[in-house]
């Protein structure tokens, strides 16, 4: 169910910044790692998941590739630590999520799966912990970008 | 809002009491100035349907090791390894869930506990209203913060 769910918000993810950034997007599962992968000042979008499935999705990327993606969302430019930077990564987690979780509620099981708002933190070293929890990991690359999205899904 | 951050920092003070740490303290309730966190140690749990947002407790890792080897019956604690974090995210579950069954007319979930550690870190809530306030224990300064869509 795990891949199930994380292919889902994968290929929302993908739809979604092809759509509003006309960015062509590729994503592949990796090796499901916690702590973050990304090196010095990470950005990470947190979304909580509750309904017959509880967890987390979490977008990870560097300060870098926030920027980037928050420039082309917006159209101008930007400062790296401009709130508009992680008010656009918000809205770009929230949509994306809201999508997958749209079509997965719409399957025939009925998950009924609610989200909560989206949560940024940014920082160095940045490690997470989240209990109990089955972890995969998908890379969406670009370019010469990429983010990650982490999905936790709490083990029965 | 004020009143829901209330009863989270009530259920918080009363599950500290319960598992020793008598004559903790709640500060003022205000809004927060900054997005820069004080404390290295966050732990997260989201809420859904009735109340939508989150709820986010943060703290020094010295704080952190006090009250999880606490929950682990007085084991020393040197490091925040595994245990201790699950320790400490069990306690936060705890208050939640607690602060939870008091609002009887609410029907509301929650996510598990998230912990994130780092250095020079910046919180958003990304939400329309945030509230914080401190409780000073023993063990030193707890603080929730708490977002709530409009």
């Amino acid at each position: 169910m795990s891949s199930e769910y994380l292919s889902q918000f994968s290929t929302s993810c993908v739809e979604v910044m092809g759509k509003m950034m006309g960015l062509a997007c590729e994503w592949q599962e990796v090796v499901p790692r916690l702590p973050t992968i990304t090196e010095g000042m990470t950005v990470v979008t947190l979304i909580g998941l509750t309904g017959s499935t509880r967890g987390r999705i979490m977008m990870e990327m560097e300060l870098r590739v926030a920027q980037e993606l928050a420039e082309m969302m917006n159209g101008e430019s930007l400062k790296a630590m401009d709130p508009m930077v992680f008010y656009s990564l918000t809205e770009l987690s929230n949509i994306f999520s809201g999508k997958a979780v749209t079509q997965l509620n719409n399957r025939p099981e009925k998950p009924g799966l609610r989200l909560t708002p989206p949560n940024i933190f940014v920082g160095e070293k940045i490690q997470i912990f989240t209990e109990k929890a089955a972890l995969s990991t998908a890379q969406i690359r670009w370019n010469n970008s990429f983010l990650y999205i982490h999905l936790c899904i709490e083990r029965g | 809002m004020k009143n829901y951050l209330e009863s989270f920092a009530k259920a918080t003070s009363g599950m500290l009491s319960q598992i020793g740490a008598e004559g903790s303290e709640t500060g003022e309730y205000s809004i927060p100035e900054d997005i820069f966190c004080k404390h290295e140690v966050i732990v997260i749990i989201g809420l859904t349907q009735a109340l939508r947002g989150s709820i986010v407790f943060s703290m020094a890792p010295g704080t952190v090791m006090n009250i999880a080897s606490t929950m682990m019956g007085g084991m020393t604690i040197v490091e925040l390894d595994d245990m201790a974090r699950s320790a400490m995210c069990e306690f936060v579950n705890m208050c939640v869930g607690v602060c939870l069954t008091s609002f009887q007319d609410l029907e509301v979930d929650i996510t598990p506990p998230t912990m994130v550690m780092g250095e020079k870190m910046i919180l958003m809530l990304g939400l329309d209203k945030v509230l914080l306030t401190h409780i000073a224990t023993p063990w030193g300064d707890l603080e929730l913060r708490l977002g709530m869509e409009q």
